[in-house]
Parts: C-alpha cells; structure tokens; sequence
C-alpha cells in the first residue's frame, strides 16, 4: 500500500462551463491478486497496467479528457481512496500494491457516497452531468457480508432510479453469479476477463466514456461499442 | 469495433476515370464513419474512406451515398477555403468507397479554442478580441452554406475546426442536409449534437425519421450556441445553477433539457435559477449583440418550436455583420491583467469579477505581457487633463465673474466682505471639480473627447452666467 503523508483533497472541475461526467474505478486489491497466473503475470500487475492504459485511452479524446472525471478506490481489508475525484487531465496512475481481504461492500458504499458528494459539487457550480459511471474490479467473494444488503439496497436503488452507469467486471475465480445479484433486477450485464489478461477492459471504459461524452444524455441506454475479445460480457 | 481496412498504397478510380493513390492515414484523421488518408502526388488533397460496415443497409447504403456525393460535386459551394467539400468520387472496382476534399493542415478543434485553458496553451497571444474573429468566420462560413440553400445539420464540436489566425473550417460534410440540383433528390441529415440542437429536434426522438426536419434555423441556432461559447469563456447558454434552497429541476439534471424549456437564465432567471459559478456577466456584451442572443434564445415551452419564434432567431449572415461591427468597436484593456479584452461600454472588468467566483482550475496563468502587434484601439484615457482643465475653468469662470457678482453676494454674506471678490474663484473651482468628476467617466472610454471638452467649457463658464442671471432677477426681489 502506497503510504500516504498528505490527505489529497479532491480537486475542482474545469470546464466548467461543459457537461461533465464523473467516474469511479473501484477496483479490488486485496491478496489474491498476488497470485501468479500460468503466463507467469501477477494480476496486480495487469491492473496497474490498466490504470495507465485508460489515461491513455482518454488521452485519444479530448473532448472526453475535458470533461471526465475520475476517482480510484481500492478496497482490501480497508477501502482506501488512492485518487479523490479530480479532472481526468490530472490524472496520474497509481500503482498499487496488493494485501489483505476483500471489503468490497464498503467499497461500493464509499465510491457511491463520493459519487453523490461529486454530484453535489456541480450542482453548487451549475454544472449538467452525465449519468455517473462506477466501474467494479474484484477476483473473488467480499469478506464483508455484514455491509452486502445495504450495498446492494443502495446500488439497485441508484440503478432503477437510472442514476449510475454500473459495470462490474469479475476476474479470475470471481464469483460471476455473486457479482449479478448487485444489478439491477439480478440480471444486468456483467464482465469476464481471466485473472492476467484484462488491462483493456479500461480501454473499453475509457472509450465509453468517450461515447457517452459524445451521445445524446437524454437516452436511456448508450450504444456502447462491444468489449475487447479477452473480455467476455455476459 | 469497425471493420478498418487499411488503404494505404490501393489505386482508386474518381468519376471522371481519374486515378487516385492512397498514402499514409492522417494522423487524428479516425472517425467513426471512416478514416481520412492523405493521396500521393496530391498534397492538397485527401481521401476519406468510408469503414468496411458503414452504409451498408439500405435505404442508407452505398448507392444513396454515391448519389448524395455526386450531389454534391454538383453544388460546390463558393466557401471552399473554409469546406472540406468533395471534389470527386472514389471507387474501388466499380464500389464507391469514400471521396476526395481538401487537405485540412495544422488545426485544432473549436472546443480546444472555446476552452480557456487549451486555448491559453495552444494559441497564448490570443485575447478576446481573436474569438470574435473566428465567431464572425464561424457565421460567414454558415451564411454562405445557407445562401446555396445547403444545412449543415449537425454542427459537432469535433467537426469544426480553427487555425492559428482564426479561420474556421468545417469537415465531415457528407453529413450535411442538401437538395440535388438536377434530380431535386433530398438528402437529409440524420446526426446532430444533443447540446447544439435546436427545440424543434431536441423533441424528436429519432433524427432520422421524417419529423427531424433540420433548417438553416436550426443551424442559426447551434450557430448561436457557438457563438455565446466563443464570447463568455465557453459558458453554454442554458446550462444553470439552482439558488439554495430552491427547488431543483426534476429528475437528473441534464442541461439539454433546459432547451426545450427556453431557461436561458441570462436572458431571464425563472424559478430560482442564477448563472452557473464563474459564468461572466451577459452585460459584458454590447446591446446590439445582446438582443441578437434574445432573438434566438428567448422563448417560452410552449412556443419554442412555433414557426414564430424559428422565424424570429437571427441568421448566420445577420451574425456575420453584427461580429464584423463588434470587431471594429473599441475595447479595453483590464488594468490588473493585461490579458483582458472587453468592450468599452463596462466599467469593470468582466473576466476578473467571473475569475474571482470561480477561480479557474487552470494551473497556467494568463500571460503578463501584452500580445505583440495589437491592432486594436484601446481607449482608457487618463481623466486628469479634463479635470484639472474643469477646476482652473471653473475658478476662471467665476473669477471674472466675480467684479458683477459680488455686490450681490456680499449683500447674502456681509462676513465674507473683506474678502474681496478674488474669493469667488473657489467656489467656482470646487464646482469645476465636481463637473470633472462627472465628466470624467464617460471622457474616459467614449472614442471622441471633443463633446466633453466642449462641454467642460460650456459648464464652467455657463455657471457664473447662470448665477449672474439669478442674481438679476432676485436682487431686485430681495431688495
């Protein structure tokens, strides 16, 4: 775990004359990711890969690089925000170390709480948004069931109130089934990838941010381009 | 992902049977219709090349296109330089595949310009006065579209285009809404951007079903959009903040919907609504410009997709002239930051007071020095000549008047007697500096310092007149 001597702050938007949206990547680093997989490649590894690919992607769009947002939260024993929310051009990949459990309850619980302090924030500026897009990383079961109902109380609420964009992508031995129940209905899309080869789904979020940046937000649904081949979307 | 072929080195055929060989993809030049490559032996020319899957399904396949592409070589508008307009055709065996326009070079996207901090990067000699200029090139290049009964249709931000001196550029016109001459086959634009669109397409659902029905009105419309970008530091028209404790809109808050509602709240603040935070003051802008803005902006849910209020939105040309004139009156320059451009008619800096709501996130600073080779008059006089000019008239004025008035003043103030009628020229002197002080604000910005120099004059000399005359018409009175 990188340590931490100051506490970062979040950082105002720019822009803010422009439509923003505001993205969350909660992503799993407890220790089961230092398991190496059979290339040889620790998966930790391969997230910290993915984190620097999306800026890279995002980099491709400057309409979409002005206008994004972006948050890291990691969650293991303890969920840690590694980047509070800040201007996608400010974006800086941390590398993260991966130890402990998997509290990915509380995770969903503090990326959602910054989300709606985020939203708070443009509406103080006037500034319109996108719907918010939370992206969930994990390899395995949480270990924090006691947080599981009120989780899941929150994200279906969010979800059928059509406030969030939520994507959550299992790698690994990740429970896929365990991972559906927090959609909405039970039966929303969910990601697959293997343990050591997912470093572009974070290109596909990146690029569908892109999307949305360049859709009409009165629609439903976005037409999302399909995911990589290593990315299964079941 | 689209099926992306790639081009490079295959010879194509235009309409008239010329050859035409594909060189390197453009970079940035990958869009979601198709990709743009530059052609050899050509460098002013490209090719753009549409993706393997694009226009594939009737009605909108390659047939309709081909149709549409010759279309439109029949038209060739006469903004070319500021086009990319086809010039011909390519087929690949006997399969249209895309067609050729000119190279664009060297030029950056108009979010880029509207973006203070992008646009502090890219171009850090521009100042105010410069996005004036590429409003007014904006709404020339629309204008002439229009008058060849052309629309533009979808006017995205990422198909404008702008050069260092402000020129601006439109791409990706196959997708504009044009008639063919000799058939009379309509071509409609299904695409638009939801920021941009006018009421009367922000209510239909879908843009390519019959009820989109997309004009040069509701070109002028985007094109108004545009321009308040350009002018108040790329603040959208209708987007807004709620006061505290308001109400706030229902569900969501998505800015697009305030279009369809009419809320531009800096033309009127309904409901609790005030201008999002560091948004510049709508009075910075001239009257004339001003009213341009409500003509195309102000109307109610209700009537926002009558004929009456399309009708009523400004039009390109209108535009043009009116920017034209705005380029041409005098602005000044903010004392504290050089980099401030505003018109003359504000007495304070707009830019600051916006900057100190909203303190940009920009880490860059304006630039301190002021831009080399302005052209522009910038009138700020200094006020001291006229008010010193004003105390020396006034005690002047007064001092000769003083043999005639003092008998009449000495008989309302005896104390003052011994002081003999020298003494007037203060009061004539204070009076002076109260008339400098008033003319003052006004000399200092008006472009023509005549009428108050003459009026200082006139004032000062006219007061102990004045006093003269009342003094003969009460003496007698008082007795």
């Amino acid at each position: 775990m990188p340590s931490r001597h100051e506490i970062l702050s979040p950082l105002p938007p720019v822009n803010p004359g422009e439509m923003h949206v505001p993205c969350v990547l909660l992503v799993d680093n407890s220790d089961s990711l230092n398991c190496k997989g059979p290339n040889g490649r620790v998966p930790i590894d391969e997230l910290n890969d993915g984190l620097v690919a999306f800026r890279k992607a995002l980099d491709d769009n400057p309409l979409a690089l002005g206008r994004a947002d972006i948050s890291i939260i990691t969650f293991n024993s303890t969920v840690q925000t590694q980047l509070p929310f800040a201007p996608a051009a400010n974006y800086v990949a941390p590398t993260l170390t991966a130890s402990g459990c998997t509290a990915m309850n509380q995770g969903i619980l503090t990326a959602l709480d910054a989300i709606e302090a985020r939203k708070s924030e443009y509406k103080n500026l006037g500034i319109p948004y996108y719907r918010p897009w939370l992206f969930l990383l994990t390899d395995g079961l949480p270990t924090d069931g006691r947080y599981e109902s009120e989780a899941k109380r929150r994200l279906h609420e969010a979800l059928q109130n059509k406030k969030l964009n939520f994507f959550p992508m299992g790698v690994g031995n990740a429970d896929i089934a365990h991972l559906k129940s927090y959609t909405a209905d039970g039966s929303g899309r969910v990601l697959k990838a293997s343990a050591t080869h997912f470093k572009e789904a974070f290109v596909w979020v990146s690029n569908s941010i892109g999307l949305v940046v360049n859709s009409d937000p009165r629609l439903g649904t976005v037409n999302l381009e399909p995911t990589p081949s290593n990315v299964a979307l079941l | 992902m689209s099926i992306t072929k790639n081009y490079t080195g295959l010879t194509l055929q235009g309409t008239t049977g010329t050859s035409y060989t594909v060189g390197a993809a453009v970079s940035g030049g990958e869009g979601g219709e198709g990709r743009v490559y530059r052609l050899r032996g050509l460098p002013d020319l490209a090719a753009k090349i549409y993706h393997e899957d694009r226009y594939t399904y009737p009605p909108r396949d390659r047939t309709y296109m081909d149709r549409k592409l010759k279309a439109m070589l029949r038209l060739h508008p006469s903004a070319a330089h500021s086009l990319a307009w086809p010039v011909d055709v390519l087929y690949l065996r006997g399969r249209m595949v895309g067609y050729v326009m000119p190279l664009i070079r060297s030029m950056h996207k108009i979010y880029d310009v509207c973006r203070p901090d992008s646009r502090r990067q890219l171009f850090p000699q521009w100042s105010w006065n410069d996005l004036v200029k590429v409003a007014r090139n904006l709404s020339r290049c629309l204008a002439l579209l229009h008058q060849n009964g052309i629309v533009a249709g979808d006017l995205n931000p990422n198909n404008i285009f702008v050069d260092h001196l402000g020129a601006v550029v439109l791409i990706d016109t196959d997708s504009f809404d044009i008639t063919d001459p000799v058939t009379r086959e309509h071509f409609p634009c299904t695409v638009g951007t939801a920021e941009m669109l006018a009421p009367e397409l922000q209510k239909v659902r879908d843009l390519r079903s019959p009820q989109a029905r997309f004009s040069a009105q509701s070109d002028d419309f985007s094109l108004a959009i545009y321009i308040f970008l350009l002018l108040m530091n790329n603040y959208h028209p209708f987007y807004c903040r709620q006061r505290r404790g308001a109400p706030s809109s229902s569900g969501g808050f998505a800015g697009n919907a305030n279009i369809l509602r009419g809320r531009c709240v800096y033309l009127r603040r309904a409901g609790g609504s005030l201008p999002p935070r560091g948004a510049p003051s709508f009075s910075l802008l001239p009257v004339r410009v001003r009213v341009l803005f409500a003509n195309t902006f102000s109307y109610t849910e209700r009537t926002a997709c009558s004929r009456a209020a399309i009708a009523r939105r400004t039009s390109a040309q209108t535009w043009y002239t009116a920017l034209a004139a705005l380029q041409r009156a005098p602005l000044r320059r903010c004392r504290r930051d050089p980099s401030h451009l505003y018109p003359a008619h504000n007495f304070r800096c707009p830019w600051c007071a916006a900057e100190k709501d909203y303190p940009s996130a920009s880490p860059a600073p304006p630039p301190r020095t002021a831009p080399a080779g302005r052209r522009r008059k910038v009138i700020s006089r200094s006020t001291w000549p006229l008010r010193v000019f004003c105390i020396l008239a006034g005690g002047a004025g007064w001092l000769a008047a003083a043999p005639f008035l003092w008998g009449w003043i000495a008989s309302l103030f005896p104390a003052l007697s011994p002081a003999g009628p020298a003494v007037l020229c203060i009061p004539g002197a204070l009076l002076g500096l109260a008339a400098g002080c008033g003319l003052a604000r006004g000399y200092a910005h008006s472009r023509r310092s005549f009428p108050y120099w003459l009026g200082a004059g006139l004032v000062c000399a006219a007061a102990p007149l004045l006093v003269l005359l009342l003094a003969g018409f009460l003496a007698p009175a008082a007795g």
